[in-house]
């Protein structure tokens, strides 16, 4: 029997819960057909996980190809047998001597190691000429009877460490998370307003915001799953304890927002995908580069640095390297948190004010 | 922009009334792009279970009327009523008309990376009492492409899914934008008889399209649209009467004083001598009420000639409604209204038949 041919039940537009309301499941039904076309796009996939992880190990190769290794030498405030599971544990033939206090080192020591009061950490103080001492060091620790505790680097100028991992994980995480915003949502916005799908979606009984942020859900797991790999990657080299895990976790949900409402905003307002391609090419490398997410800002001029700074993406990434550094950033990590949530409520609130839903001009 | 108070507001006003019998009220619609005036205080009503269609010249302000009815524009004057409700200023879009109406617009992609059915079902679920998708794939004959995704299908198959996915949600009213460009002339049938059968089932459609052959065939009425402004509506058959002269013989030949009996025999007014083409015998029309009695009369009189019946048709009528009839078409000048009888005062055009577009003997 045709089913077309069936009289319907809905005599009316909806009264408000009555028989022309939308059904309740339509989030969780738009929610999943977006999830389908994420997953099913291999331009966003590869720009949002499989580009920052080659950039990612890219990155570490060269770093282990040219960073200066051992061997060092170290000085630890301790006892001469602590001082000799040190040097074996390193393994490279540094020269690993103990001394009374930090300030009976050798004057050409690389890094002067001491457990804190507490017990609880070992402050390392490092040479600024030789940062690599500290991930060797990070790599030493199981094998000393140090294991389970925390490493809090400081140079002796008072700057933090560069290393490697700590400096990457957290761009890799941006860089990610970025391109998931821009390419992967931003994009998609422009294309279905461009394809008339928004245009037609408007006209079913589904709330505009169930449209709209049926996007999140798979952008949101697709985060979450980038930050567990890095999380994880993290844990392994012992850059991350369980309180410093929830901490990243907030920051990148508050990173998530911050960067969402940018998609938003450009997928909102934006008519063309070339154009919104072509903006998103030019934004994430700038705003990558510019906000010491993956060029260290130390590297600049300081006037400069500390201006680039402050831009909601170098909070991000200063919020991200505080918890996998165990502290020494450039800002105070609930100021990052609070100045991230701001621009984000800020950008937000803007992008549900600019939001076309299609491309003709209004009357 | 998009409002997050839309769903929340009450929709207090403009209720339907019981027994109403019009499911699309549109009255002194106008719809405005900055200075440009896409819809000029146009107005028509349609009915339940019925195949309305809009005509009109590309630009004509079809499309922008089908986007007022679906909410997607603010008029800037007039109103438009679905089932009796009246979609108020700054409230835009089908949350606010819940599932008293679904589209298919034109040029539109749907999700590339969904499969057919993934986006039927899709579909479906945001409407309160949707169709069975399994069987709406079979009607439009999809069932071997399922599970295809969207930007993997023909046109002519992408032109069916956005069919089906204004079908899906069993609205009330389904509003289609040119339904069957694009498809060749079975899978247009195979949509006309799913339309059919919806409309069978209560289904009342408006929509527009530049096939003046599935027009008149299919559609219970029309509206011709002329550069905004209303031209005419009616019944295919009225408004084909009310522009048109009615139906013609064009006769050639060269047998002496046949044009002069013909004129005794029908009326001075009614035989026409028509200019000669160049080569070929001399011709004249014919224009009567009772074709078939001239065509007998001619092939009677004079055996030779070339005796050939035009039946005027909806495209005859469109072409004289905006403005555009070519000389000799037999059709009468518009009439500036917005009904058919308004159109049937109008005095008969001069010019003969038009060739082509009837049966031919």
């Amino acid at each position: 029997m045709s089913t077309l041919g069936t009289s319907r039940t809905a005599t009316g537009p909806a009264q408000d819960g009555g028989p022309g309301a939308a059904p309740r499941g339509e989030f969780a039904a738009l929610a999943k057909g977006m999830t389908k076309e994420l997953v099913r796009d291999p331009m966003a996939l590869f720009f949002s996980v499989v580009f920052p992880v080659l950039l990612a190990g890219l990155f570490v190769a060269v770093m282990q190809l040219t960073w200066a290794g051992g061997p060092y030498r170290i000085a630890v405030v301790g006892s001469g047998t602590q001082a000799a599971r040190l040097s074996a544990a390193l393994g490279d033939g540094s020269q690993v001597t103990a001394v009374d206090g930090p300030r009976a080192a050798p004057e050409d020591t690389d890094a002067v190691v001491a457990p804190s009061a507490d017990g609880e950490a070992l402050r390392v103080v490092t040479d600024p000429e030789s940062p690599s001492v500290v991930s060797a060091l990070r790599d030493a620790l199981p094998d000393t009877g140090w294991d389970g505790r925390t490493l809090e680097a400081v140079g002796t100028d008072g700057s933090p460490p560069f290393e490697p991992m700590p400096f990457v994980l957290p761009g890799v995480l941006v860089f990610a998370l970025m391109s998931l915003a821009l390419s992967a949502t931003a994009g998609t916005l422009v294309s279905l307003r461009a394809n008339g799908t928004l245009r037609l979606l408007r006209t079913t009984p589904a709330r505009p915001q169930a449209i709209l942020t049926s996007l999140l859900p798979a952008r949101g797991a697709l985060g979450l799953a980038l930050l567990a790999v890095a999380g994880a990657v993290a844990t392994v080299l012992g850059l991350l304890t369980p309180l410093s895990a929830l901490s990243m976790l907030l920051t990148t949900a508050l990173g998530m927002w911050l960067l969402m409402s940018v998609g938003f905003l450009l997928g909102g307002t934006l008519r063309s995908p070339e154009l919104t391609n072509a903006l998103s090419g030019l934004l994430t490398p700038l705003l990558l580069m510019g906000s010491g997410v993956l060029f260290p800002l130390e590297l600049m001029p300081e006037g400069l640095a500390e201006g680039l700074s402050w831009n909601p993406v170098a909070l991000l990434g200063d919020a991200l390297r505080h918890d996998v550094t165990g502290g020494v950033t450039r800002h105070a990590q609930w100021l990052d948190w609070l100045l991230i949530a701001a621009t984000a409520a800020l950008l937000t609130a803007a992008a549900v004010r600019a939001f076309r839903w299609d491309t003709e001009k209004k009357n | 922009m998009f409002s997050i108070q839309e769903r929340s507001e009450s929709p207090d006003t403009g209720a339907a009334e019981p027994g109403d019998p019009h499911v699309l009220e549109v009255g002194e619609l106008t719809v405005r792009y900055g200075d440009f005036t896409a819809v000029n205080n146009v107005g028509f009503t349609v009915g339940r279970g019925e195949i309305f269609g809009l005509l009109g010249r590309n630009g004509a302000g079809k499309t922008s009327t089908i986007a007022a009815v679906a909410g997607l524009l603010q008029p800037a004057a007039g109103h438009v009523r679905v089932l009796g409700r009246q979609l108020e200023p700054g409230r835009r879009g089908g949350a606010w008309l819940g599932g008293a109406l679904s589209l298919q617009p034109q040029k539109t992609s749907l999700f590339p990376r969904l499969q057919v059915e993934e986006t039927l079902r899709m579909w479906a679920s945001l409407y309160p009492d949707p169709r069975p998708v399994p069987a709406l794939i079979d009607e439009l004959g999809l069932t071997d492409k399922a599970r295809t995704r969207a930007a993997r299908l023909s046109g002519g198959q992408q032109q069916r899914l956005l069919l089906a996915t204004a079908l899906v949600g069993n609205t009330p009213l389904v509003v289609l934008d040119e339904p069957t460009t694009g498809l060749d002339p079975h899978a247009s049938r195979d949509a006309w008889a799913v339309i059919n059968r919806a409309r069978a089932g209560g289904t009342t459609f408006l929509l527009s399209t530049h096939a003046m052959a599935e027009a008149e065939e299919r559609c219970d009425r029309l509206a011709i649209l002329h550069e905004g402004r209303l031209r005419t509506s009616g019944t295919p058959a009225q408004i084909v009467r009310s522009l048109t002269r009615g139906s013609t013989v064009t006769v050639r030949s060269s047998q002496e004083g046949l044009l002069r009996a013909a004129r005794a025999e029908f009326g001075t007014d009614a035989v026409r001598a028509e200019p000669g083409d160049g080569g070929g015998a001399p011709r004249f029309t014919v224009a009567t009420e009772r074709p078939e009695r001239a065509v007998a009369w001619c092939e009677e009189r004079s055996p030779e000639a070339d005796v050939r019946l035009h039946r005027p048709t909806l495209e005859d009528a469109f072409l004289a409604a905006t403005g555009t009839a070519p000389a000799g078409t037999g059709t009468a000048p518009a009439a500036t209204g917005t009904g058919a009888a308004a159109a049937d005062d109008a005095p008969a055009a001069a010019g003969g038949a038009r060739a082509g577009g009837g049966s031919t003997r």
